[in-house]
């Protein structure tokens, strides 16, 4: 059996969490709770015919007073970047967080979900940031961990991406 | 290597190490569990077998073995009930992996990120409200006329004491940080309260109360979100205290009466502005208050009739004043 470490990065207050929750377990909580440190859960798959393990790594939101520590992304064969669509600033922070993981710890696939799109009338992100995104050679999901849109196909999009490295 | 006797290091490892229910486990270069011991039961480790991959054994370790450094991740938590701080070092024929407890530091650093994200995500709704207001997007709770009016309000300035000495002793990293912390509980209480906060002057803020809709007197108001500041600043300094980091005290002026409101700016930036002798006066008030004392004017003690019993009449020197008038003071204890 093939398992795979993937973890969830991004600022705090984007829904990684909850997707996780989502994916795992499929439930979701409205209430906001803060993650310290990090959360590891584990979800079994089937990606063409192949059974895969995915060690799920919730990493702390990064603010000003946690920085992501990129000793947890050590063995990571996969990641997503998580903005939250209602707060620009999030977006930011994810084009931040992928440099950084990329410069210190070298390119590997990854998928940047833009997540609460349940919220479409507090939306801040323009489609335009999704054209740059994508033009830049990025897989982007418009996700929900609320409704579940675009979860599922966000962890099959990664998983077969980590499988064709 | 550091010298100690042994009863002292005896008395090191029972109130630090045994504490924390400390737990190993030795892996060859290659992945397979060669040894483990102390309480692994604990964090939910179990059915451990010798000679076996460890990945697929102990979960959370997918990828992050074989080492060619030391490896910390603090707080690392599972369902299985772990909770631990867990150091990963490389000896000569394996790498050792050490769990100890942290959930006690988990508790601990949770309720303070949860506080501090709080006050961020609130900071950055108030943001979204007010540049609707300010802007016209939003349905108008905010009504003022375009050439701006004469309105009752209530003024609020807080100052955090000791900061500017802080500022120039500390980097700036450090500082902001140190101040946005304070800044977002003070903005959160004037907010909390109905207020708008009008104005952010380094670590003074200042806050109109009487332009949004309220439920009470806009004193009232003002007189509570003063409370909750000073409140608030002492849940925060019992924690930086506790990081071993400077606390601050806040002083606040609150005065009321008519003063002149609209919005200044152009198309590109909006915000309210608020001119007026009892500005001044809160200004001047805010000035003369000492650590942890909120002073207001006669204006707002006669509004404030139910939190009257909190206030004592003082007299204190307010320069550039036109009329002179009874000031009180309500003193945190």
């Amino acid at each position: 059996m093939i398992q795979k470490k993937v973890c969830m990065v991004g600022a705090f207050a984007t829904g990684k969490t909850s997707l996780v929750a989502r994916f795992v377990q499929s439930i979701y909580s409205e209430t906001y709770q803060t993650t310290v440190g990090v959360k590891i859960d584990k979800k079994q798959m089937q990606i063409g015919g192949q059974e895969l393990t995915l060690v799920l790594w919730d990493l702390h939101g990064e603010d000003d007073f946690q920085k992501l520590r990129l000793s947890y992304l050590r063995g990571s064969s996969g990641y997503f970047l998580v903005a939250d669509g209602t707060r620009r600033a999030t977006l930011d922070k994810a084009y931040i967080l992928q440099s950084k993981i990329e410069q210190e710890i070298g390119a590997m696939p990854f998928v940047l979900l833009l997540n609460k799109t349940d919220l479409q009338q507090e939306w801040e992100l323009e489609e335009s940031v999704i054209t740059e995104a994508i033009d830049k050679g990025w897989t982007v999901i418009k996700s929900s961990a609320k409704t579940g849109l675009g979860v599922e196909e966000a962890f099959l999009t990664l998983s077969r991406q980590m499988l064709e490295v | 290597m550091l010298s100690l006797p042994v009863p002292v290091l005896n008395y090191l490892f029972d109130t630090t190490i045994a504490k924390r229910a400390p737990a190993y486990l030795f892996v060859s270069k290659d992945g397979y569990l060669k040894d483990w011991g102390g309480t692994l039961d604990r964090y939910g480790i179990t059915d451990l077998q010798r000679g076996e991959g460890i990945s697929h054994q102990v979960f959370f370790l997918e990828g992050l073995l074989p080492l060619d450094a030391e490896l910390f991740l603090p707080r690392l938590k599972t369902d299985d009930g772990l909770c631990a701080d867990v150091y990963l070092f490389p000896g000569a024929e394996g790498d050792w992996v050490l769990l100890l407890d942290a959930t006690l530091d988990e508790l601990q650093y949770s309720l303070l990120q949860q506080y501090r994200n709080d006050l961020s995500l609130l900071q950055s709704q108030y943001v979204q409200v007010l540049n609707q207001q300010l802007s016209g997007a939003a349905p108008p709770l905010l009504s003022l006329l375009p050439d701006g009016e004469r309105r009752d309000v209530t003024i609020l300035f807080a100052d955090l004491r000791d900061f500017v000495p802080y500022s120039e002793q500390n980097q700036p990293g450090t500082v902001f940080r140190s101040l946005n912390l304070y800044l977002r509980s003070m903005i959160q209480s004037v907010v909390s309260e109905t207020g708008i906060v009008d104005k952010l002057i380094g670590d003074v803020v200042m806050a109109c109360f009487g332009v949004l809709p309220a439920s009470q007197a806009a004193a009232c108001h003002a007189i509570q979100a003063a409370f909750k500041i000073l409140e608030a600043i002492q849940d925060i300094n019992r924690l930086r205290r506790a990081e071993q980091q400077a606390g601050f005290e806040v002083g606040i002026g609150i005065a009321s009466g008519s003063i002149s409101l609209g919005i200044l700016g152009g198309q590109t930036y909006k915000t309210l502005g608020a001119i007026g002798q009892y500005v001044n006066l809160a200004a001047c008030l805010q000035r003369q208050a000492q650590a942890g004392e909120v002073l207001i004017d006669t204006n707002t003690f006669n509004q404030a009739v139910s939190m009257q019993p909190c206030f004592a009449a003082v007299d204190r020197p307010l320069p550039d004043q036109p009329e002179p008038i009874q000031i009180y003071s309500f003193m945190r204890q």
